[in-house]
């Protein structure tokens, strides 16, 4: 059975101009350990089918099943537990919390599953060891680069070992040096953890990178 | 993380938990001002007529008759001169009588007194404005309140006659003649209230006989007393009802009279009161006092608690992008509240006590030095006070000033925890 599978998934925005089709149709699965970017133009539509994937958007029609379950019937109460339990995020904005360390930014969603502080401690500071940022680990993000701040999102989202790592356009605020730091650590955790990544982007250099492409057009997947 | 929240705008939080403290300083001071105020005027009340304790037979609790005298007055006395709490007392007679000039008359209140005893407790008998108090124990002498005086139209060496019951129920007729006037605390107690030697009327009453003329203190109604501290005055109280020797052991007025023969039978308790029962309206006014004052701190706290809903509706526009991202992740909604009602919670709660320690010590020094009103002098001598109030501190008012605190900051934190919560997060996240 494939981690996540999304059957004719349709998003449908109403708005004062008329409604907007964002997501059409979609029907496509990803495996365990994929490392995939789904790729197209601004307002393709990426980060709705994203933000359904991860159940921070319900779907007007359709399925979204992640490991059998069909998030899309869950309860909102439910889907918030469901999202802390299964999902990492990582946003384009990095949005960590600015009052928090960078070692408590990583511990957060750890925090938020009651595990106890030398565990959350330990996983982070071994998280932080491998996106590069030990040193920093007791820096608040306005002390940190913004490559810095997207790694410390990255490894929050990968302190509790989550399924899958749902990460909207990550590279869009980074330089160049930065982005290739961050895909390489992407890249050797996929390797290593076996954590699967879906990206949404429109950067070259991560469609580069992935080992699996799905364009998107018009809410609709092309060339499949 | 909600400490943390608090210092992101380090000065909006510190105008916020320094309104919350200057309020509550202002409050609390408010309290012990106004406190030390009602019981300046309450103190003035009790010196003047009311006194801090009274005992009487059971009898006249029940019917104020001139025949309802005490039935065992040397022990009465000496049991409340062992007292050390009680400083002095003053045994009285009291009837309703009429008193008559040459140009009116009008009903009054005729206090038959041992002059000393009753200016040692009474400072009514103390603060006389023309002439003298009464002097010797059996002379025809009679002090007016200044009011009464007016309305009769008498003056010092003028006669007036009293009209009364005797205790045989004839009427009888005394001359009278005005040796001072005093200067109550009130009209009312002025116009109604009058003094005659207690020697006396009770010899025109026809109370006394040869038994009783060697004490000092023959016959009284009421046996007056004041004490140290008026404000512990239960267990005084208290202390006095457990001597068994007032209650049990009888000691009788002898009388040829009928009715006070039946008294002797009849082996009447005493009944003993605080002031608080003597003037209920004195009682009432220190509750009334109370609640006002917290009804005051109320509204103070109220206006706190709406500049505190302010500060948290400005935090949660700033975080709304934070406060998305962290539903997001996965933070139930219960947990946002709680972030939101903890982060208003520490800055009302930041301010508290150091409103609390201001107001005590403002209130702990002022109690010593005291404050003088200029200007208002006469104003606060017609309720009987001086012009240097004495504020007092108010540890009982501090436990309901946390307690309103908490209420009303916790409801100020309602609101905007209920706007963070409807937040979408996506589209909380789009915000900039």
């Amino acid at each position: 059975m494939a981690l996540i599978e999304l059957q004719n998934v349709v998003k449908v925005y109403e708005s004062q101009a008329g409604s907007i089709t964002a997501v059409n149709g979609v029907s496509t699965s990803f495996e365990e350990g994929e490392f995939t970017a789904i790729v197209g133009p601004s307002g393709c539509g990426k980060t709705t089918l994203l933000n359904a994937i991860g159940g921070l958007d319900r779907p007007n029609q359709g399925h979204i099943h992640i490991d059998g379950v069909n998030i899309v019937n869950l309860k909102d109460r439910d889907l918030i537990d469901f999202r802390l339990q299964h999902i990492g995020f990582v946003f384009q904005a990095y949005n960590l919390i600015p009052v928090l360390t960078a070692l408590e930014n990583t511990g957060f969603i750890l925090e938020l599953q009651g595990v106890s502080k030398k565990e959350r401690d330990a996983r982070a500071m071994e998280l932080l060891e491998a996106v590069g940022l030990a040193d920093r680990a007791h820096n608040r993000p306005n002390q940190l680069s913004g490559g810095q701040q997207q790694r410390v999102a990255v490894a929050r989202a990968l302190a509790s070992r989550p399924r899958f790592i749902l990460a909207d356009e990550p590279t869009a605020n980074l330089d160049s040096k930065s982005t290739e730091t961050l895909l390489d650590i992407m890249a050797a955790l996929n390797e290593k953890e076996k954590t699967t990544f879906i990206f949404s982007t429109h950067d070259q250099r991560v469609i580069d990178r992935a080992r699996r492409i799905l364009p998107l057009e018009d809410g609709q997947l092309k060339g499949l | 993380m909600a400490w943390r929240n608090i210092w992101r705008s380090p000065w909006r939080s510190i105008v916020v938990i320094g309104s919350m403290a200057l309020g509550v300083w202002a409050g609390i001071f408010m309290m012990g001002w106004a406190t030390g105020l009602n019981d300046a005027r309450t103190v003035s009340l009790l010196d003047d007529n009311v006194g801090h304790g009274r005992i009487t037979s059971a009898a006249y609790e029940a019917s104020p008759e001139a025949t309802a005298l005490i039935p065992h007055l040397p022990r009465v006395l000496e049991n409340l001169s062992r007292d050390t709490a009680v400083t002095a007392v003053a045994p009285r007679l009291v009837l309703q009588a009429m008193i008559q000039s040459g140009s009116g008359a009008a009903p009054a209140l005729v206090l038959g007194v041992y002059p000393e005893a009753e200016q040692a407790v009474f400072k009514a008998a103390r603060t006389i404005t023309t002439g003298t108090f009464l002097g010797e124990r059996e002379a025809d002498e009679i002090v007016l309140g200044e009011e009464l005086a007016r309305r009769l139209e008498v003056e010092i060496d003028d006669r007036v006659v009293l009209t009364f019951q005797d205790l045989a129920g004839e009427v009888h007729s005394a001359l009278f003649y005005v040796v001072g006037l005093y200067d109550g605390a009130s009209n009312l107690l002025e116009e109604t209230m009058l003094y005659v030697p207690a020697w006396n009327i009770a010899t025109q009453m026809g109370m006394l006989d040869s038994t009783l003329l060697g004490r000092e203190y023959p016959v009284a109604h009421q046996v007056n007393f004041r004490v140290k501290d008026p404000y512990a005055m239960d267990p005084t109280v208290d202390n006095l009802r457990m001597q068994d020797s007032l209650r049990l052991h009888h000691v009788f007025i002898r009388s040829r009279i009928e009715s006070l023969a039946a008294l002797e039978r009849d082996s009447t308790p005493l009944v003993i009161k605080e002031w608080r029962s003597i003037s209920p309206e004195l009682g009432y006014a220190d509750e009334i006092m109370a609640q006002s004052l917290l009804l005051f701190m109320t509204i103070i706290l109220l206006a706190m608690a709406f500049g505190i809903l302010n500060t948290m509706l400005m935090a949660i526009l700033e975080r709304t992008r934070e406060l998305g991202m962290l539903m997001a992740v996965g933070m139930n909604k219960r947990r946002l509240f709680f972030l939101i009602v903890a982060e208003t919670l520490l800055l009302s709660f930041a301010g508290l006590p150091i409103g609390l320690v201001l107001g005590h010590g403002t209130l702990a020094i002022t109690s010593r030095t005291g404050i003088t009103l200029q200007g208002v002098e006469k104003g606060l001598a017609e309720f009987g006070l001086e012009s240097t109030i004495y504020p007092i501190t108010v540890p009982e008012f501090y436990l309901p000033v946390a307690g309103l605190v908490f209420i009303l900051s916790f409801l100020s934190a309602l609101y905007p925890a209920r706007k963070a919560l409807k937040l979408n997060p996506i589209e909380s996240m789009r915000v900039l």
